[in-house]
Formats: structure tokens, sequence, C-alpha cells
């Protein structure tokens, strides 16, 4: 028992290092947000103007809209193709689906930076435009294996009949998936939506090599901005309101979803 | 419903593979430069102390912060795992919340904290470890210690807790359980948290630049310098070594985790 | 219900998307960072029923790549003087025509900005837009640092005895020329052996801890203003633009510049590339920052002196910049230009920043 308390102390200890070194920047972020000053921390004076300048850099503005387009489409794209073609892998037999996965994890590893430049050069060559288009595209394709990986584990938990008796009762294929398959596999597909969001709101390295002139996701707006001049607080500001609106999503959905009674309940209805 | 996504592959990942493997031994360059002159210029480049040391400096940090990572992120996984909480989940989703936040701004956040004159003055703190390996390796420690510990979390939460029940049955102690049960059923996820810390840790080059006070050059500064500011053969060809790293911790995944579970 | 808020979601987002593009006339403009009034551009585009896309870079060689990478066909760039030499040695300049730029005949340029360019090949190729020179910037807290800058000069910078801590510009041309200047020789050296030298300088600068010397951009005159580093390699408007910042938020000022007695001087124009589809327009954009009322504003936003006199001289009497080291070119100074020399040449300097900071 003593040895256990040791080793139960030691993980404790880790894990309360790993949440200040993973919040650390989080908070720093915060205080500069409601610091006064930017050149003087001598002394703490608060301050919300940085949370009204989001709304006069027009810049930081146009970036915000761009970065949430960007999620929204990139996640509904590719969580609806990323499920259609999970399905797909699920259908094939051991060796091919096993193949398959090996091609499907391969952009998964692959560092973004290769990925990026990789893209960049396809859509170089067929002499496409770098803007809007092409940095949705790149979302969708690096969100697409993620929303795969997260939907075959439900499948296989499927019963393999349950298709076939759709089709039995004179589904169509599509009514089949639609009304038998998804709502079976329906957390799969939502975790793989959540990835897709924050992977594409988080993404700097691809969209990097997607944008061009003055369009620009809040990444790539900051990045540019680093080097040619001062980062006004307003980013930090920005930031602070994220992640204040994040904590509060998933306080919100662990209240929802604590009682599995509840969820029963639901899903019931 | 497959061949969609087989030929989308093709396009987005085979197609400029071979670009890349062109620009590298050939003049091809994809800007103007339709020629296919061979050169050996990349032989010389990877010997060139430039690049050497691009990639010794990669090895290094990525190197140290995956085994940091992992040491810390063991632990905290088998932690999380073995909790009985009713919000065990929100305890997961926190460790994301970071990731919402922009990675660029936690680098600066980084970097604020490194420099002397700092908001953290006002807590009458101060560090001055900027171009410091230590600042390095903090920070990116920092940004990848998650992607270390789900995948690790992933396969220590589904393991069946019975193997555990029936080693402490047949007599073994809790380390020897976990040293010839446990840990060998999580070493799929291990492998995948390597990976996920190192590739990304290797190839970073916002963060060595800004904390490393643009001295510190790794083998992303050096793609991403000469794509944008120089030449792009020599981009190609460090684009290629970084795949052949990847190609081959690749193979390791699959060797482990055929259907990439872990990667999640 | 669910579905319907999904459709109205996926409805918003793409007419938000569809907005964001219209079919006004586009003219791209390439530009250094915090250079140019955007307020000013709007008003452009508002007299002239135009879109104008602005697009921001660091350095002079960023510019030569995206010209050359041919993803934007731009119809405005602002390069630095050896730039333009080199751009229009390679053809991808077009003249400018003069006849239509009206406000041309209101204005009159400082001689010492145009001694830069006028008798050189590439003088019908810009309309010049600010000059200015690099110095040293350096933090006042400490008495010290004032006195090696002052006796020093730019050697101040490459002191391997130095305990100040120190930014580097993080330009091959720029650094590299400062350690020539500190050496004696001239900027545009292409002797081997003084490029040694000056490679030497700065190896031994770098061999200090790893905290004294760092590398930089725009970022370096911030740093100093706060006291994270002692002094720095900074362009002139950069400092003047800390000045004004810290004006603007009622800080105590700390930090002060130094422009050597040999020092280089540069000159940033509006260029047309020969790629542009839009010429015309082209030369409206130009014009429309020649005229005085505008150039005053926009360069009371930049921080940089004006080539013209009258707005030179607006911005002295009316909005108080009797600086000292505004006007870039006291009497009795040595001021050089920078030149485009080879390719071989921009290599060697670019080669000499990488092997000094990969040792």
């Amino acid at each position: 028992m003593k040895k256990n308390y040791w080793s139960l102390s030691f993980q404790v200890t880790l894990t309360v290092i790993t949440f200040a070194i993973i919040y650390l920047p989080i908070l720093v972020i915060l205080l500069m947000s409601i610091h006064g000053s930017q050149y003087n921390f001598e002394k703490f004076s608060f301050t919300l103007r940085w949370y009204q300048a989001i709304f006069t850099d027009r810049q930081l503005v146009d970036a915000i809209i761009v970065t949430l387009q960007i999620a929204t489409l990139s996640t509904l794209l590719a969580t609806t193709f990323g499920t259609l073609f999970a399905i797909g892998i699920h259908s094939l037999r051991k060796k091919g689906r096993l193949r398959m996965m090996v091609l499907n994890n391969m952009p998964v590893v692959n560092p973004d930076i290769v990925t990026g430049i990789l893209m960049f050069m396809i859509f170089r060559f067929l002499r496409i435009s770098f803007g809007f288009p092409t940095m949705l595209l790149a979302h969708v394709f690096f969100s697409i294996p993620f929303v795969i990986l997260s939907v075959l584990p439900k499948l296989k938990q499927l019963d393999p009949n349950i298709f076939d008796a759709a089709l039995d009762l004179g589904a169509t294929k599509f009514q089949a998936i639609i009304k038998v398959i998804l709502p079976s596999i329906k957390v799969g597909v939502i975790a793989g939506a959540l990835i897709a969001f924050t992977m594409s709101i988080d993404d700097f390295i691809i969209s990097y090599f997607m944008k061009q002139g003055e369009f620009h996701n809040v990444s790539t707006l900051i990045y540019s901005r680093l080097g040619k001049r001062q980062i006004s607080p307003n980013i930090f500001a920005y930031n602070s309101l994220i992640v204040f609106l994040t904590i509060g999503i998933m306080v919100t959905f662990n209240r929802l979803n604590r009682n599995p009674k509840k969820i029963m309940e639901r899903e019931k209805k | 419903m497959i061949w969609p996504y087989v030929i989308w592959l093709t396009i987005i990942i085979l197609i400029p593979s071979l670009f890349i493997i062109l620009a590298t031994v050939s003049s091809f360059h994809i800007f103007n430069d339709y020629t296919f002159r061979f050169t050996t210029e990349f032989i010389r480049f990877l010997s060139d102390p430039i690049f050497l040391n691009a990639f010794k400096n990669s090895i290094k940090y990525a190197g140290l912060t995956t085994m940091i990572c992992l040491l810390i992120g063991y632990p905290v996984a088998y932690f999380f795992a073995n909790i009985k909480s009713k919000n065990k989940t929100l305890y997961i989703a926190l460790l994301i919340v970071p990731i919402w936040s922009n990675m660029i701004v936690r680098i600066i956040a980084w970097e604020n904290v490194f420099k002397p004159v700092s908001i953290i003055n006002l807590f009458n703190l101060s560090f001055d470890l900027i171009g410091y390996d230590v600042a390095i390796i903090i920070a990116m420690v920092s940004m990848y210690l998650p992607f270390m510990i789900f995948p690790i979390y992933a396969v220590l939460d589904k393991m069946d807790h019975k193997l555990i029940e029936a080693a402490h049955d047949l007599g073994a102690g809790d380390f020897q359980t976990f040293y010839k049960v446990t840990f060998p059923l999580s070493l799929g996820g291990i492998v995948s948290g390597i990976i996920m810390t190192l590739l990304p840790a290797m190839t970073a080059f916002a963060l060595p630049e800004r904390i490393g006070g643009g001295k510190v050059i790794l083998l992303g500064n050096l793609i991403e310098k000469q794509i944008f500011r120089g030449s792009f053969n020599i981009a190609a060809t460090v684009s290629l070594v970084v795949m052949m790293v990847m190609l081959g911790l690749f193979a390791l995944i699959v060797h482990f985790d055929k259907e990439g579970e872990t990667l999640l | 219900m669910r579905k319907k808020i999904l459709m109205t979601l996926v409805l918003l987002v793409l007419s938000l998307a569809i907005v964001s593009c219209s079919n006004k006339p586009k003219l791209y403009v390439l530009n250094w960072g915090q250079y140019m009034d955007l307020d000013l551009v709007d008003d452009f585009e508002r007299e002239f029923g135009v879109k104008v896309v602005y697009e921001e870079v660091g350095s002079n060689e960023e510019m030569e790549i995206k010209l050359k990478q041919g993803i934007t066909k731009y119809d405005i760039m602002i390069p630095s003087e050896y730039m333009i030499d080199k751009l229009s040695s390679e053809n991808l300049l077009s003249p400018i025509d003069y006849s239509l730029l009206t406000n041309l005949n209101e204005v009159e340029f400082f001689s010492d900005a145009t001694v830069l360019y006028e008798d050189e090949d590439f003088g019908d190729y810009l309309i010049p837009y600010f000059f200015g020179t690099v110095g040293v910037m350096y933090n006042t807290t400490n008495e010290a640092v004032k006195t090696a800058v002052e006796e020093q000069g730019f050697c101040a910078l490459f002191d391997e005895d130095s305990p100040f801590k120190i930014g580097l510009y993080d330009s091959p041309r720029d650094t590299v020329g400062a350690a020539l200047m500190c050496l004696g020789y001239s900027v545009n050296s292409n002797v081997e052996s003084e490029l040694l030298e000056a490679q030497e300088l700065l190896e031994a600068v770098l061999g200090r801890s790893s905290e004294l010397t760092r590398f930089g951009q725009d970022d370096l005159k911030g740093d100093v203003a706060r006291g994270n580093l002692d002094l720095a390699l900074v362009y002139s408007g950069d400092y003047f633009e800390m000045v004004f910042e810290y004006e603007a938020e009622e800080e105590e000022i700390n930090f002060d510049y130094f422009a050597p007695n040999h020092t280089n001087i540069w000159i940033d124009a509006f260029v047309i590339p020969m790629v542009s589809e839009n010429k015309e327009l082209a030369h409206s954009f130009i014009n429309y920052f020649l005229g005085v009322e505008v150039a005053a504003a926009n360069a009371d936003w930049v921080g940089y002196t004006p080539v013209i006199r009258e707005v030179y001289d607006i911005m002295v009497n009316d909005y108080g910049y009797d600086y000292e080291n505004y006007y870039p070119v006291p009497t009795g100074s040595t001021r050089e230009v920078f030149m485009y020399i080879s390719e071989a040449h921009a290599q060697e300097l670019n080669m000499i920043l990488s092997t000094v900071r990969s040792n």
C-alpha cells in the first residue's frame, strides 16, 4: 500500500507539472491582455481597452472571420467526406483495409511543413491562385484522416448485419447509411468533427504556405506581424476570449453529459 | 467510396513528392523553371555545415523534448486512465484547451517570459534565457506534451483491467504487473506519442526562431528560409530528408499499430 | 430543426465568403510592414472605386522572390535603391511615365535624396518615398552604453568584450554592412579579405554568452525601448516610430538613436513591375501619395523622413517633428548608399550570415 501511495503522488505531481507548463503561456497571455501598458511592467494597471481594440483592428477582424469560416466549412466538408470514406474503408476486406489505413495515416504523421510544401507545389503547379479556396482545401485535406481515424473504431463496434438488414427491409443504400449507420456512429463523427475544428483553428504551418497577399487567417497574420511590428495586446485579448469560450463550452458539455442516465434519456428523445 | 479518396491522396501527396525528388536531383523549379538538368549539388549541400548543423540541432532539441515529454507524459496518461471520476472527460478536455489558443501566441508568451523585462516582472520574477537550450526545450515541451499524452492515454484507457487483475492473482507485484503487462501493451501508444512529438518538434520553425533569438536553426527554419527567401531546390532537398525520416518512423508505427488507432 | 440551423449556418458562412470577393479593379501593392497609413489607402480605394490588395514583407529579398514567383502580378512595390537597381537591370520594372504624375509639379524632392539615384541607370524607374539612415538605437538607463555607442559607433555592436545585450538585424546587407563600416571599409565592399574580416567580427560578438547577442527584425526597437536589449542596429525611422508610440502612450522614454558619422543611407521608392496589368492605376496610386496633404498624413503615421521638401516642412513646423536626426543627412556627414554589385556578392553576404549563425 505504501508503494502505491508513492506511485500515486508521483503521478499527481507530474500531472500538476503538466498543467502548469501547458497553462503558463495561457495565463501569461491573459495577464498581458488586461495589463494597461505594453512597455511598462513595474505596476499592474487593469484595463479592458485591448479587448475593445480587437474590433478596431480591421486586419485582425478579417483574419478572425477567415479563420472561423475556414474552420466551419472545413469541418463540415471533412466530417462528411471522412465519414463516407470511413464507411467505404470499413467495407473493405482486411488486407485492403490495412493498406488504405497506411495510406490514410501518412498525412497524419507527415510533419506540417512537408504537407504544406507538398500542397503548395501541387497548387502552384496547377496554377491555382492562393487564397480562401486553397486554404480551405488544405484544411479539409489534413482533417479527413483524423475524422476517419475517429469514425472507424465506432464502425467496428457496429453489428455487421445491421446494414444488410436495413437493405433487406427495403431501404436504399443511401437511406441505410443515413438512417441506420450514422446514428450508431454519431459519437465518432462528432469527435472527428471536434478534432477537425480544433486542428483548423490552431493550424499555422500549413496555412502559412496557402496564403497570399493580404489574405490571412489569425495565425499567419500574427506571424507576419511578428518580425515587422509590435504585437499589439489586442491579439492576446482575442486569444484569451477564445480560451474562455472553449473552457465554457467544455464545462457545459460536461455538465450535460455527466449523468449517464440523462444521456440515455436524451438519446431516447 | 474508396477511389475518390485514393485519387485525392495521390494528387496531394504522391505527385508533389515526385516534384520534391525532381527538385532535389535536378534544376527543376516549381515557380518558373521546368527544366531538368541533372545536378549533384544536393550532395554537396548535405555535407555543408549549414545543413549538418541544422540536422544536429533538430535531433538534439526534438530528441530531448520527446524524451522529457515521454517521461512526464506516461505517468500522467496512466494517472488519467486510472482515475475514477465523473469529470474524467473534462480533465482530459482541459488538456486540449491550450491547443485552441493559437500556437504562435503561445510562442510569443514564452518569448516574453524568457526576456528580462516582461509581464512577469509584476511578480518580481525575471528570466534572461532567450537563446538558451533550456528555454527552447521548455517551450517545446509545453507545445507538444499533450500530443504525447493522448495516444498513450488512448491505449491505457482501452486496456482490459482483467489482465491486470489476472497478473495480481498470479502473484505479480505492482511493479512486475506494470513491467510485464501494462507497459508492453501500451507500446503502440508510446510509439505514436513519440512520433507525434518528435516530427513536429524537428520541423518547427517559428518556435526556435523566436525563443532561440534568431540563432538556432532547425530543419524547419532551413526549409522556410530557403523556400521563400532562397533556393527552392535546397528547400526541396531538406524536405526530402525530413520525409525520409518520417517514412522510417512511419514504418515503425505501422509495425506496432497497423490501423493507426493510437494516432488520435 | 437542427438541420435548419445547420443549413442557415452554412449559408451564412458561404455568403460571407462571397461578399469578400468583388469585381472592382484590383491594385496589388507589395510593401514593408507598417510603412503606409492604411486609412489613406482606404480613401484612395473610395476615390477611385478600386480595391487595393495590400501585402507586407520584411525584406527587399522577400520582395524580389515574391515578384519572381509570379503568383501575384504586383502593380506597386516599394523596395530600396539597391533592389531597384537589381530588378531594373533584370528588366522586371517598367519605366515611370512622369506625365501621369500631375502632383509632381507641386513638389520638390530633397537633393540629398535625388542624388542617390538621379544619375544611375535605374533612375527612370522610381519615385522616391522615404529616406533615412541606419544607426544604433540604445537604452539610456545605463550611462555606460551611451558612452560606448558614442565613442565606438557601429563598433559598439561588434565588441567581443562588450558586456551589453546587442541586437543585430536579421538581414545580411545591414548587419554585414555595419560590420564593414565599423572596420572603416565601404558598405559595398566586395573585397574578399574585407568581407572575411567582417565575418570574424560577427563571429567574435556571437561568441559571447548566449543571451547577449540576438538577431531580430523590426522587433529589436521595442526590445531596446523596454530594456531587453542595450543596443541594436536599427533604421532611423524605426526609432522615431518607437518615440511616437511612447509619446502616444505617455510612457517615459529611455532610449536614443545614434547615427555614426559614416553610415549607410537608404531610399525606398515606388516602382511599377513589368508584370503590372494596371499601370495607369498604379501611376494614380503614386500620384495620390505625392499630394502634399496625403503625403504629410502618411509621413506622420509612418514616422520616417519624407523626401518631399514641402512635406518635411509641414512635419517640422505643424506636426512638431523637430527631432535630432530627423533629417538624415546633416552637413559634414558621410552617407553611403547600398549598390547592387552582383548575384555572387549577394550570395556571399547571405553565406556570411548563415555561417556565423550556424556556429
